[in-house]
């Protein structure tokens, strides 16, 4: 997985909301990057990079972007000055007594560890979007001052409170980070430039060689490979002073060289617990940050939509052309018959062979001079024979199930051509319903057959 | 829209090679016999007019299968024969040998190509010369009848691979006579309801497809496995959509300032209104794109209630049929609890449900109310700050997230077994809903869980989610065919 930046983020978000991309757009750019296909975030970041031009306020990211920079540097510069003046404060020496190495071995010893919970904790709980303890972290503050100094960050993008909040935290290492690299340079300087004369005390009643234990533990890391920054016994003993028995005494200064080694245990001291956890710290604060990013990238809305889209085949069985919209034609009022008429000139079955014919007869009492039939099996031949030997009034028998076709249509302009008295219509159902039709099946019937709109003929229900 | 722009740099010959090759079906018949249904059904498609009126479908429409814009096969859609028997009588005018017909087919198109008499012939004969294989629909549930002999005559004349497909529009069955009369035309005959049919039904249509040409089967059979990992595709996506669902209405919360110095019953009451409606809207957005992946946007549904809120969250019945029971309540306060408290917190929403279940138990509708503002904790806040404002939700009833849950799975297996000929509207029927055993013991303990964070201010994130997701999933996987 690719690294999250928080500039895709923020132009993502704004084109998950202005922008409309097609199915088949994004596919083909999935198609385009084969080799990325199981990487989202660099899939997303290349997406991004491809549509960033058509952002409506393109600069606004990357204002934002450097002005996040800029703060981040007055920040980080600030926090090495004052980590610069807090380490020359703690090594003022005032000539007549040695500094105390339990000053700056408290700001880059004990600080950093006493120190090292808070962020640990807040990223544990990163994910409540009200922190209590991100507001507790020094970044969230200092931004606060800044902020509040320069008007132009007030208009800053919306991010997810959980990006924001793993954001303070990282911040904050490098900000601590930064601190305790001031107390370095501070240390540095002042050994370079000075000769320094450190020693210990302490109200605690602690003996020389307690004190000599705790150092050598504190040392354990790079006992072996500095060995000269780990404080001698004899250095202990010999730098141990007294306040209430004066400064230097004569043999401490004979001791000043030995005594300015006590430097070296500083300097790492700073450079393993100040420097090292607030590195590791940081990297830990990166991960959850990129974590933060990634996560929230996806919640943004329609981006799970997107990769889909992307990463996945797109499969169309739809048509690509649209169908006309059907217009179903308003026929005139037919003439519908009930069953009124029982005796006919002639009864016709359409598709219906002679049998079938008798049977619908009789079972409706009806009875007929002439029986002829159409359709189905005959040829057109023997229909325009048919139409010729009719006589009379017609009934003319037809399965209401089957929907009137053109076929039949032109058998009835036939028969109309061919005579001028009535002609019935009768939609016979299925035997399953006692040959009567279905109400839908009548309706088709009497819809089609009045769009002819001949008063000639009729329908019988 | 770019329909054709896949292709990298220049392909036409093998395009051209293609057309040639890739499986062509016609569906033709006569007209009303649910030729239409069938492509829409077989073609995911629901744009595909289908009416009781004969002579719907006015011309060919081709409904190509494509993955990434490669063409798979192609459905056509037809309208139905006319006159057929005119159609074969023009045919047999001359006396040619069974090698001609097919020529004579043609010849037939090409003179009529600008008759209006024949149009709709013309429309269905064109892509079965184009080289479609045909599949002729007839209506099962209705006798058969001479008049479809002509039809199935002059389709035998195009010489093309072609099976019969009986679909059964009535509950009247007829497929037997049927059978018989298709056997002497047609070498394979299915029996395929669009309306009804599931998954494994069009797969087993598309089994028999497949043996038409064997040139083809290769090609049918890859559609097969494509619409398989289409919906699985849409599995995933509709899980994810439900997910995210819960997960966004569980954290839900409105609030309004207040003015006065006591909040009134009518502010508390347009409140609780303000929280239905958001987490019904929320709800609708979540169906509708649910349904738009499955190709259904115009689906329509038909609710039981005027809220799904509306159904008495505390009752006891409401607490046995989709929540938890008492004792489930206290193993769940166990699972969730924890170093982080959901244990006591569970008990504790959990006790207050019990004390509305209680309450409701005796004064009936109001109690029922009263439990619902409880159970959306609607609170007054800053009443220290001077900007008072009055705030409901999340909705801490541990019934309520399975009522959503339950609501929109079940709208989600609809959507997704519904062929797409099946225009009705999905009745979101409280009683049917609430009574489908979907969710199970053990799936029920592991989402409460989710739904115990959900419910807290935490931003949920992924790997969460994705857990959520994956049970999700899991029950749709079960009761979506695929
Ligand atoms: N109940 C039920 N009705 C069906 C089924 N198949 C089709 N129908 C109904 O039959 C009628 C005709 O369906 P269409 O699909 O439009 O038929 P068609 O063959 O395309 O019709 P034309 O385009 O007019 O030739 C419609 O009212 C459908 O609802 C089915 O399987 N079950
Ligand atoms: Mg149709």
């Amino acid at each position: 997985m690719s690294k999250a930046d928080l500039k895709t983020y923020i132009e993502l978000d704004e084109l998950m909301r202005t922008l409309t991309t097609t199915h088949e757009a994004n596919r083909r750019f999935g198609l385009a990057h084969p080799k990325l296909i199981g990487d989202p975030m660099r899939l997303l970041g290349l997406w991004v990079a491809k549509q960033r031009h058509l952002l409506q306020a393109p600069k606004a990211s990357e204002h934002f972007e450097s002005m996040l920079s800029q703060v981040t540097a007055l920040l980080l510069l600030l926090a090495v000055v004052l980590g610069f003046f807090t380490g020359a404060g703690l090594l003022q020496y005032h000539g007549d007594r040695p500094i105390n190495v339990l000053y700056f071995f408290g700001a880059v010893f004990v600080l950093p560890m006493a120190t090292m919970p808070l962020p640990l904790i807040a990223m544990w709980r990163a994910g409540r979007s009200e922190s209590m303890l991100v507001h507790l972290l020094p970044a969230y503050w200092m931004e606060q001052i800044v902020r509040f100094a320069r008007r132009d960050m007030q208009m800053m993008p919306k991010i997810a409170p959980l990006v924001v909040n793993r954001m303070m935290i990282k911040r904050s290492q490098e900000l601590g980070a930064a601190f305790y690299l001031g107390l370095l340079v501070a240390l540095i300087g002042m050994v370079a430039s000075r000769d320094i004369a450190f020693g210990w005390n302490s109200t605690l009643q602690i003996t020389s060689e307690e004190f000599h234990r705790f150092t050598s533990a504190v040392a354990i890391p790079w006992k072996a490979c500095v060995p000269q920054a780990v404080p001698s016994f004899e250095l202990i003993e010999k730098s141990r002073y007294f306040r209430l028995g004066g400064g230097l005494d004569e043999q401490m200064i004979r001791d000043a060289a030995l005594l300015g080694e006590w430097w070296k245990f500083l300097a790492m001291t700073t450079l393993v617990y100040a420097l090292l956890t607030r590195l590791v710290l940081f990297v830990l604060a990166s991960f959850g940050y990129s974590r933060a990013i990634y996560g929230s990238m996806l919640a943004i809305d329609g981006v799970r939509e997107l990769l889909h889209q992307i990463q996945e085949p797109l499969i169309k069985t739809q048509s690509p052309t649209t169908e006309e919209p059907f217009v179903i034609i308003d026929a005139e009022g037919m003439n519908i018959v009930d069953a009124s008429q029982l005796h006919y000139q002639t009864v016709i079955g359409w598709a219906l062979d002679k049998d079938t014919v008798a049977l619908y007869n009789e079972r409706e009492g009806i009875t007929a001079s002439i029986v002829l039939e159409a359709g189905g099996l005959q040829s057109l031949e023997d229909d325009r024979k048919a139409t010729e030997d009719v006589s009379g009034n017609i009934l003319l028998y037809v399965k209401s199930w089957e929907p009137p076709t053109m076929d039949f249509i032109d058998f009835l302009d036939m028969l109309c051509a061919h005579t001028k008295e009535s002609i019935t219509i009768y939609p016979v159902g299925i035997a399953q319903r006692g040959y009567r039709a279905a109400e839908a099946e009548f309706d088709v019937w009497a819809k089609r057959i009045g769009v002819l709109a001949k008063s000639q003929i009729r329908m019988k229900r | 829209m770019g329909e054709e722009d896949w292709s990298v740099g220049k392909e036409s010959d093998q395009d051209e090679e293609m057309s040639r090759d890739y499986p062509r079906f016609a569906v033709v018949g006569h007209p009303n016999k649910g030729k239409s249904s069938i492509v829409s059904t077989l073609a995911l498609d629901e744009s595909v007019h289908i009416s009781s009126t004969p002579g719907t479908t006015t011309s060919q429409r081709a409904f190509p299968l494509k993955i990434d814009g490669k063409l798979l096969y192609e459905l056509y859609d037809t309208p139905g024969f006319q006159r057929a028997r005119e159609v074969l009588e023009w045919l047999k005018r001359e006396d040619i040998g069974a090698d001609q017909k097919t020529g004579r087919v043609k010849l037939f198109v090409d003179t009529f190509r600008n008759d209006p008499r024949f149009h709709d012939e013309i429309e269905l004969l064109s892509p079965i010369l184009g080289g479609a294989g045909i599949i002729y629909v007839v209506d099962g549930s209705k006798p058969y009848g001479v008049e479809y002999e002509a039809e199935m005559e002059i389709l035998r004349w195009c010489g093309q691979p072609s099976m019969a497909l009986i679909n059964l529009i009535d509950e009247t069955d007829h497929v037997e006579e049927w059978k018989r009369a298709l056997g002497h035309y047609f070498r394979l005959v299915r029996v395929f309801s669009p309306m009804e049919a599931n998954f494994s039904q069009h797969r087993v249509l598309f089994e028999a497809i497949a043996q038409l040409k064997e040139e083809w089967t290769a090609s049918v059979n890859h559609s097969m496995e494509l619409f398989a990992l289409y919906r699985r595709q849409n599995i995933s996506q509709s899980a994810e959509l439900i997910a995210s669902l819960l997960a966004g209405v569980l954290s839900h919360k409105v609030s309004q300032p207040i003015t006065s110095e006591a909040v009134s019953e009518q502010e508390r009451t347009q409140l609780s209104e303000r929280y239905k409606k958001e987490i019904r809207a929320l709800e609708e957005q979540a169906m509708r794109k649910i349904a738009a992946l499955w190709s259904h946007s115009e689906i329509e549904k038909e609710d039981s209630l005027n809220h799904f809120l509306d159904v008495d969250l505390f009752s006891k019945e409401s607490e046995s049929i989709f929540g938890l029971s008492k004792k489930e309540l206290a193993t769940m306060a166990s699972v969730a609890g924890g170093a982080t408290g959901a244990g006591v917190d569970l008990m504790l929403g959990g006790s207050s449900m019990m004390l509305g279940a209680l309450i409701g138990g005796l004064v009936g509708g109001a109690g029922a109310m009263f439990g619902f503002d409880e159970a959306a904790q609607i609170k007054v806040l800053g009443q220290k700050l001077g900007s008072r404002r009055l705030e409901a939700g999340p909705m801490k009833n541990p019934n309520f997230p399975y009522i959503l849950l339950r609501r929109v799975l079940y709208y989600a297996i609809e959507v997704a077994n519904r062929p797409h000929a099946n225009r009705k509207k999905i009745q979101m029927d409280q009683e049917r809903i609430l009574s489908c055993e979907w969710i199970d013991g053990k799936t029920k303990r592991s989402l409460e869980a989710f739904h115990y964070r959900f419910r807290q201010d935490v931003a949920v994130d992924e790997k969460q989610l994705e857990g959520y997701r994956d049970l999700i999933q899991s029950i749709l996987m079960e009761h979506i065919s695929n």
